[in-house]
């Protein structure tokens, strides 16, 4: 059904596919521009940077590519029309999240790919495989944070009755993930690490990748993951105990 | 004039009952603007200039034009536009003796107004935070100039967003057209960066284009870095594509309702 849409709205979503790539290669440009003027940033080279902005990019398409769903739930809530979705004899979580995949993330995942690569080319990393082992282990475990964090989104939806709100500063709050965390203070950096964790999702990944992740780090990612993902559940049968149907 | 006002004081109390929307979107444009301000800290600890920048100024090239970029906001008009076209809600202004581009434009006031006064409180606040990184400029001119582009951005990004938002008369939806202009908006405005620190090709394609005037163009002119005259010159062009914009909006308007098929009646 999903693909049908996209079929039927080609220029609607070549349009949203177009803003992506812009998006992309402008701050691409812009950290190649930087580099014409610093040889380091916080102390990294412009290779190890671009893995961070990469890693951040990869983990939001997945998560763009697997969650769009969950825009239109307060829609949904606001026409009455989620009454159906609760009632239903299907888990009303999965089908919120999972209910709109957005294919041209998983195409933009194509060029996304083929430049980690290239940096992995860069970076020397193909002659350290643990390392990319590492990577894919902790790209899942962004993956899984990520989730959480959509469940949160779509149980705060479902409670307050107002729009998607919070995942919108979890995508905000990505744009942090886009350089290395050492830039940031540390009070900034316990912030993004525990209560809003984009530096678990993105710098963790790649840090592993660069053969630099302490186990004090890679401790904190497993833990976070773990508290996120059964805390977000948790919400999300609070926020349906608070549900009032809008229809009724 | 009556009922136009009544336009924006009900929008302003429709504003109020979304509150925490306001605050949500307004800590998105937070984290915008302090990763600039982390991201050139970082940069400026190996080096004290950047393209002709110091710290300073890049500070107040963030802070400025942030301030000039709230000021000129225009907020969700082209689904509001979608919304009445796709689900038929036009012909409601249709048969009212109310002109819907008007409409649109008291509407943008009545949102701006609300949302501009807490986006204003906030910038202050960084502003307050910053100041000792931040140049202040008492030129008058530069100042007339700065405000009477502010003034023509505003209707520029306003016009902009209805133009997208009748696209709705030919399309199931525009949120794609939309999302793709305000990235461009953004990027060809020099919002995350100077646009003189890219390859020169980036400023002049930008410089044809209406957004550099709401962003970089200003906040050039604040810093002094380049003339009165020159400003003078943004301005006119400025207002070129302001003309532009109102004609092709209104031409638009008349194909758009000529292919309305009133959804809902």
């Amino acid at each position: 059904m999903a693909a049908a849409s996209y079929m039927s709205n080609r220029i609607e979503y070549g349009s949203y596919f177009f803003g992506k790539v812009v998006r992309f290669a402008f701050l691409l440009v812009a950290i190649l521009a930087i580099f014409n003027h610093v040889k380091t940033m916080a102390g990294y080279s412009k290779y190890q940077v671009i893995a961070f902005f990469l890693t951040a990019f990869l983990v939001d398409t997945i998560g763009q590519a697997l969650f769009r769903g969950i825009y239109l739930v307060r829609e949904d809530i606001r026409k009455g029309n989620f009454d159906y979705v609760v009632s239903k004899p299907l888990n009303s979580l999965a089908y919120s999240l999972f209910r709109l995949p957005d294919f041209l993330d998983v195409i933009f995942l194509v060029p996304l790919l083929t430049l980690v690569i290239y940096t992995f080319v860069k970076l020397g990393i193909f002659s350290n495989p643990a390392n990319i082992l590492l990577y894919l282990v902790f790209i899942l475990i962004s993956t899984i944070i990520l989730v959480a964090l959509h469940i949160v989104s779509v149980s705060l939806t479902v409670w307050t009755m107002e729009s998607e709100s919070f995942i919108w500063i979890y995508r905000n709050a990505m744009f942090l993930g886009l350089f290395p965390p050492e830039i940031f203070s540390n009070p900034v950096q316990l912030i993004f690490t525990f209560a809003m964790p984009i530096i678990i999702i993105v710098a963790v990944p790649a840090k592993a990748l660069l053969g630099i992740l302490t186990p004090g780090m890679a401790l904190a990612a497993l833990a976070v993951a773990f508290v996120f993902f059964f805390g977000s559940l948790l919400l999300w049968k609070i926020s349906l105990k608070h549900y009032s149907s809008a229809s009724s | 004039m009556k009922k136009y006002l009544a336009v924006i004081k009900t929008e302003w109390q429709r504003q109020m009952t979304y509150r925490i929307n306001q605050f949500t979107f307004r800590i998105g444009n937070v984290f915008d603007i302090l990763m600039q301000i982390i991201v050139w800290t970082a940069i400026f600890q190996s080096t004290s200039s950047v393209k002709g920048y110091n710290y300073r100024e890049i500070m107040t090239y963030i802070i400025i034009g942030w301030l000039l970029t709230f000021l000129m906001t225009n907020f969700g008009f082209e689904s509001i536009i979608s919304r009445h076209v796709q689900k038929g809600e036009l012909s409601n202004f249709l048969s009212k003796p109310i002109d819907y581009v008007n409409y649109l434009i008291f509407l943008s006031i009545g949102r701006s107004s609300f949302s501009l006064s807490v986006a204003f409180l906030m910038n202050m606040m960084l502003l307050l935070i910053f100041r000792k990184n931040f140049i202040f400029s008492a030129d008058i001119f530069m100042w007339f100039i700065l405000v009477t582009m502010v003034l023509a951005g505003y209707f520029v990004k306003l016009f902009l967003s209805i133009l997208v938002g009748f696209i709705s008369f030919w399309t199931v939806d525009n949120e794609g057209m939309f999302y793709s202009i305000k990235t461009l908006e953004r990027f060809l405005g020099g919002v995350y960066f100077p646009l003189n620190i890219l390859p020169a090709i980036f400023l002049k394609i930008s410089l044809v284009l209406p957004f550099v005037y709401t962003f970089y163009f200003p906040a050039q002119l604040y810093l002094g870095k380049i003339s009165v005259l020159q400003g003078l010159l943004g301005l006119g062009t400025e207002i070129a594509w302001l003309a532009v914009l109102y004609f092709a909006m209104r031409i638009v308007w008349k194909l758009g309702i000529r292919k309305f098929e009133s959804v809902g009646i």
